[in-house]
């Protein structure tokens, strides 16, 4: 098999677990929804104070409760499934490539129905345009903290702490695309330029891609 | 006197001497008192960047060559590096507070990468903590220290980006407009926390290497559960 | 609190992490050491 259909083949393995086991769309957007209403309540806010926050929280929330999708126990490989990919020849890169690509997927899920939700729930006044950047931005935020957290979930593979550590461990490296995602909308509404966020949302998940295809071997090695 | 003792000894009269250039220094017409906390401000920081510039270089020297004694350059580096910056950005709070009237300025490249470096190393220790076996220990803070070295420059140039569109007040001390005595005081404390930190840096290795020593001593051989058959109990059947 | 006693505090609490450091280093060195 090709690097790119080895990949293409854990991306669907991965989706197909998901779908069994089921924690990103069952679990983790629930949670992000209910803390959505937590903070508004949590504020005592005036209204108007809360439709400016929306797009903020979102940004926020999405960080905090997207690295729990890409720390994902689907994600998470057992000895038994190491061993069997390293009998079956899996390219450590493709599997890490394949995990962004599925990962990458749940995440940009959880991200439109987070999205929604925030637009309900915070009735924000967002510029024209803005959905559609926002879903842009959020394709570019969903790939690199996916990448981060495949990342950070394989160093962390088998450790008994592993969700908490893992994400101490994402949760400042992801400030980048935080403030890349959350300063594109600022600038929509500021009628500024969004091209210095979104190259900087680009730059860091090619950054992100680049590491995790190069460190993809020895992290798998780093398991044994 | 064993090198460490030396050092550390070495160090210690350093700081002395910056202390007491930093006491006799004449204190900032506007700071006031508080411009003395630059002295300690300014050379932790630049300090922690060195300990976690030395860490990037460990972690990679590791992934290279696979001796151990990069790996405990680099988990020793941190461990110093960690103390420092914290010590940096207490400081840098209360000078801040006492002088600005806020602990934090967002718009601050310099401070908000401090505090992600400060994050991201205590996760690194976090999670040598958790991981007994060297090798995999080794292997593991190495991939973190990498990432790491990708990411913060990258929060650094985000929050510069981040200053173009929020306004913020971002003059934190960097002496750029001290009288000469205060520059000379600073200039002392520098060195003085540049040999304190080689210090506990070749402090921290030691333990690390008799903490390495101790454990081979403990490790139970293979072979230990077997043990030789009772053969007084043992009856003729 | 006054100026200078925070600033003296400020001093005080930096050098005694310091050396509280390096007081942990020892111990851990004479623990290590057996």
């Amino acid at each position: 098999m090709t690097f790119w259909s080895q990949a293409l083949e854990i991306a669907r393995v991965d989706l197909a677990v998901e779908r069994r086991l089921g924690d990103s769309l069952r679990i983790v957007t629930p949670f992000a929804i209910v803390a959505l209403i937590v903070f508004p309540l949590a504020l005592g806010a005036q209204l108007s104070l809360i439709a400016e926050i929306g797009p903020a929280v979102f940004w926020a929330l999405g960080v905090l409760f997207g690295m729990q999708i890409a720390l994902r126990r689907s994600a998470n490989d057992t000895p038994h499934r190491r061993d069997l990919y390293a009998l079956i020849g899996l390219d450590p890169a493709a599997k890490y490539v394949g995990r962004v690509i599925s990962g990458g997927v749940l995440m940009l899920a959880f991200l439109i129905v987070l999205y929604v939700a925030m637009l309900v729930l915070y009735s924000p006044d967002l510029p024209g345009g803005a959905t559609w950047i926002a879903m842009l931005t959020a394709l570019l935020f969903g790939v690199g903290l996916t990448e981060l957290g495949t990342m950070a979930g394989e160093v962390t593979s088998g450790l008994s702490n592993r969700s908490s550590l893992a994400s101490l461990i994402v949760a400042p490296l992801a400030l980048p695309l935080v403030i890349g995602a959350s300063q594109t909308l600022e600038a929509l509404d500021r009628d500024v330029s969004i091209l210095p966020w979104i190259l900087l949302l680009l730059a860091t998940d090619l950054a992100l891609a680049v590491a995790g295809v190069a460190l993809a071997r020895p992290i798998e090695e780093s398991m044994r | 006197m064993t090198k460490v003792r030396v050092l550390l000894g070495l160090a210690g009269v350093a700081l002395v001497v910056g202390l007491w250039f930093a006491l006799t220094a004449p204190a900032d017409a506007l700071q006031g008192e508080y411009s003395r906390i630059i002295n300690i401000h300014v050379p932790t920081i630049w300090v922690a960047y060195v300990a976690f510039v030395v860490t990037s270089v460990g972690s990679l020297m590791w992934m290279w060559k696979k001796t151990p004694k990069w790996d405990r350059l680099a988990a020793s580096s941190v461990e110093v590096g960690v103390l420092f910056t914290g010590i940096s950005l207490l400081t840098g709070m209360i000078w801040g507070n006492a002088v600005w009237g806020t602990a934090w300025d967002w718009g601050d490249a310099r401070l908000t990468t401090t505090a992600v470096m400060f994050f991201v190393y205590l996760g690194y220790l976090a999670l040598r903590n958790s991981i007994d076996d060297p090798k995999v220990r080794a292997k593991r803070s190495a991939i973190l220290g990498i990432i790491a070295v990708v990411q913060v420059p990258l929060t650094y140039f985000a929050v510069n980006l981040f200053r173009t569109l929020h306004q913020t007040q971002s003059i934190r001390p960097d002496g750029s407009t001290m009288p000469d005595e205060m520059i000379v005081a600073m200039m002392v404390n520098l060195g003085a926390f540049t040999l304190l930190y080689v210090a506990l840096l070749v402090a921290r290795i030691e333990v690390a290497v008799a903490e390495e020593a101790a454990s081979a001593r403990d490790t139970a051989l293979a072979g230990d559960a077997v043990k030789p058959p009772k053969l007084d109990e043992v009856r003729d059947v | 609190m006054s100026d200078t006693a925070v600033v003296i505090v400020t001093f005080l609490v930096s050098y005694g992490l310091i050396g509280s450091y390096a007081v942990y280093l020892h111990l851990k060195l004479r623990k290590a050491k057996g």
